[in-house]
């Protein structure tokens, strides 16, 4: 049993490892135009745009499964796409004339939606669960509905706002934005190790509460520190990215399935398979399609018959 | 309201006990009511009398106003800013999703929409027996032919030809091209997206004397590759959104080598509706164009 476990870590880094390779030579400007290396200040940074961006998006999500004890929640069901998109959409319809100042405004907009989330889910009681979840819901319509507003407003077309925060890797990265991408990722990266040095934590509650009072786990400090830091973390991506769906739901599952449900093992295997799918959809997406098909609708259509396959043999 | 009247009336008659004739006239009235109105607004199409409109389509509300004929303009979008007037019109909502309500309140003779944008609301308006004009110009001649039949809708042939030739003419009279610029159009920048054959502002480019570097994508709005960008190599770069400036596209990693930005040939900050927008004003945008690929041809 254990040799097999091994087999599925040594299965799912070289899954991560091939997709960085396949990243790396492929892609539609073709292996030879001109020098090599013009091609790496291309493909470099999608690599790691890529990377990041899966695995945080597979942790936070396997974190917030584990937290809010449901299966179906994703790292966007408690609201941080809708608030950087609400930013983002400002930061269109202003005009600010400057690409640094996109995902920063979009990670003002996600900052907000967790503010609000956190503070509409406070209660007398402290923070709850099933508040945490509706107020997410709540701030997602709301705020979605903002950005439709401010566009009217703006006598803007809604399309623009559809395509603004549409999930993908090709971030044009100037020298600055470059550094303040790398400045994000490591903040984001560290909220990932935080979740999972706190992974034993994570396993008591997500059994039920009150076992975990029990046991002497602080439950709420930690509902609300699993909340701040995942969000921040997502927000640090999704400001760069837009919402790059499936990802963050479906990957914890197929960890999951694959190894324990312990989150010393769910989170890790996450990240590195959260980044190989990722960065495997994508090199399927530039390929295939030179017209660019939005990601989630590969990293979905590659997903899914594999989940369908372990749900079948495994459960 | 004249019904529901008429209707109020022949209840309070009948209460009265006042015989079945009176009855049948009021019906007869009704009827009779019924069939001129219908009448009068059939007629009213066919004949040169003033018609109401409703532009769903900031396009054709430029050429309405440009063919002078603003006044049959009853309702327009949000999105129908030019001329200033047009925004004083009485709006039924978004381009992208007028309400049928507030168009109806309208009572217009004909309501003017574009496809695929409105395909289910002509549906129904079709239902409605409503007169509907679809505009889906794929090109310039499109346009023309476009401003052409809006005139003859509301009854001003002549000033639409004569607009038709003006802008004709001031075509003709731009230098012939012999060499074509690459041109690189950026619509967005997260992600980035241009513009391929089935664009409108291919055509634009194409006449302004330029090559779009992107007229092998089929798609009208292709999510492109930042690296298929420095493969095509343009000599011109158009920036037509508002998030980045001249200054940034030099300081893109990998993209300093691409000619348009070693020789400068960067434009941002123009009116991207006159390349946007299949109105009138499209040449003006061919023009300014033209003069941004060419600068020798013109003083």
């Amino acid at each position: 049993m254990r040799s097999k476990a091994r087999l599925n870590w040594i299965g799912i880094v070289l899954l991560l490892i091939l997709s960085v390779v396949l990243s790396i030579l492929t892609g539609p400007g073709g292996f030879s135009f001109r020098q090599f290396n013009q091609i790496l200040l291309f493909r470099l940074p999608r690599v790691l745009v890529g990377i990041i961006a899966g695995g945080v998006l597979a942790v936070v999500g396997g974190a917030f499964q584990g937290l809010l004890r449901n299966p179906l929640v994703d790292p966007w069901t408690l609201g941080v796409a809708s608030g950087a998109a609400l930013g983002a959409t400002f930061a269109l319809v202003s005009g600010t004339g400057s690409s640094i100042l996109l995902p920063i405004f979009a990670f003002s907009g996600a900052i907000l939606a967790i503010g609000v989330v956190y503070v509409l889910s406070r209660s007398r009681g402290g923070l709850t669960v099933i508040r945490l979840v509706l107020a997410g819901v709540i701030v997602s319509f709301f705020f979605s509905s903002l950005v439709m507003l401010v566009m009217v407003i703006a006598h803007r077309s809604l399309g623009e706002a559809v395509y603004l925060m549409m999930g993908s890797l090709g971030v044009v990265f100037t020298r600055k934005s470059l550094g303040l991408f790398i400045l994000s990722a490591s903040f984001a990266l560290a909220g990932c190790i935080w979740l999972v040095i706190h992974s034993r934590e994570l396993d008591i509650i997500s059994l039920n509460e009150e076992t975990a009072l029990s046991l002497g786990v602080e439950v709420q400090r930690m509902t609300k520190m699993v909340f701040l830091i995942g969000s921040v973390a997502v927000g640090l991506i999704v400001a760069w990215t837009g919402a790059i769906s499936f990802i963050g739901l479906v990957v914890p599952h197929l960890v999951r399935m694959l190894f324990s449900p312990k989150h010393s093992q769910v989170l890790p295997g996450s990240f590195i398979l959260g980044a190989g799918v990722l960065l495997f959809a994508d090199v399927l997406v530039r390929v295939l399609t030179p017209a660019g098909l939005p990601l989630s609708v590969v990293t979905a259509l590659i997903g899914v018959p594999f989940f369908v396959y372990l749900l079948r043999t495994k459960v | 309201m004249r019904q529901v009247r008429c209707e109020i009336i022949i209840v309070e008659n009948s209460f009265r006990g006042v015989s079945l004739r009176v009855f049948f006239h009021c019906i007869l009235l009704l009827f009779l009511l019924t069939v001129v109105s219908c009448g009068s607004r059939k007629r009213s199409l066919t004949t040169e009398k003033k018609l109401r409109c409703v532009s769903l389509v900031p396009s054709i509300t430029e050429i309405i106003y440009a063919i002078g004929a603003e006044e049959m303009l009853s309702g327009t979008t949000n999105q129908c800013d030019f001329p200033l007037r047009a925004r004083e019109k009485i709006k039924v909502g978004d381009f992208q999703s007028p309400d049928i309500e507030r168009i109806l309140a309208l009572k217009p003779d004909i309501v003017f929409t574009t496809v695929p944008m409105h395909r289910q609301l002509i549906e129904r308006l079709r239902e409605l027996r409503i007169p509907v004009y679809v505009s889906h110009p794929q090109d310039i001649e499109g346009v023309f032919a476009e401003i052409e039949s809006v005139g003859v809708i509301l009854g001003r042939t002549e000033e639409a030809r004569r607009l038709v030739s003006d802008l004709r003419r001031r075509l003709d009279s731009l230098p012939t091209f012999s060499d074509k610029p690459k041109v690189y159009v950026e619509i967005s920048v997260a992600p980035l997206m241009s513009v391929g054959k089935g664009a409108f502002i291919n055509d634009i480019i194409h006449r302004a004397g330029g090559q779009n570097v992107f007229e092998d994508f089929n798609t009208p709005y292709p999510v492109v590759d930042p690296e298929l960008v420095a493969k095509a190599n343009p000599d011109v770069i158009l920036l037509l959104h508002p998030l980045v400036s001249e200054g940034e596209i030099k300081q893109r990693i990998g993209w300093s080598s691409i000619k348009a930005v070693c020789s400068g040939r960067v434009y941002s900050g123009l009116d991207e509706d006159l390349f946007f927008r299949p109105g009138p004003r499209v040449v003006d945008g061919i023009v300014l164009l033209a003069r941004l690929l060419h600068p020798d041809k013109f003083h």
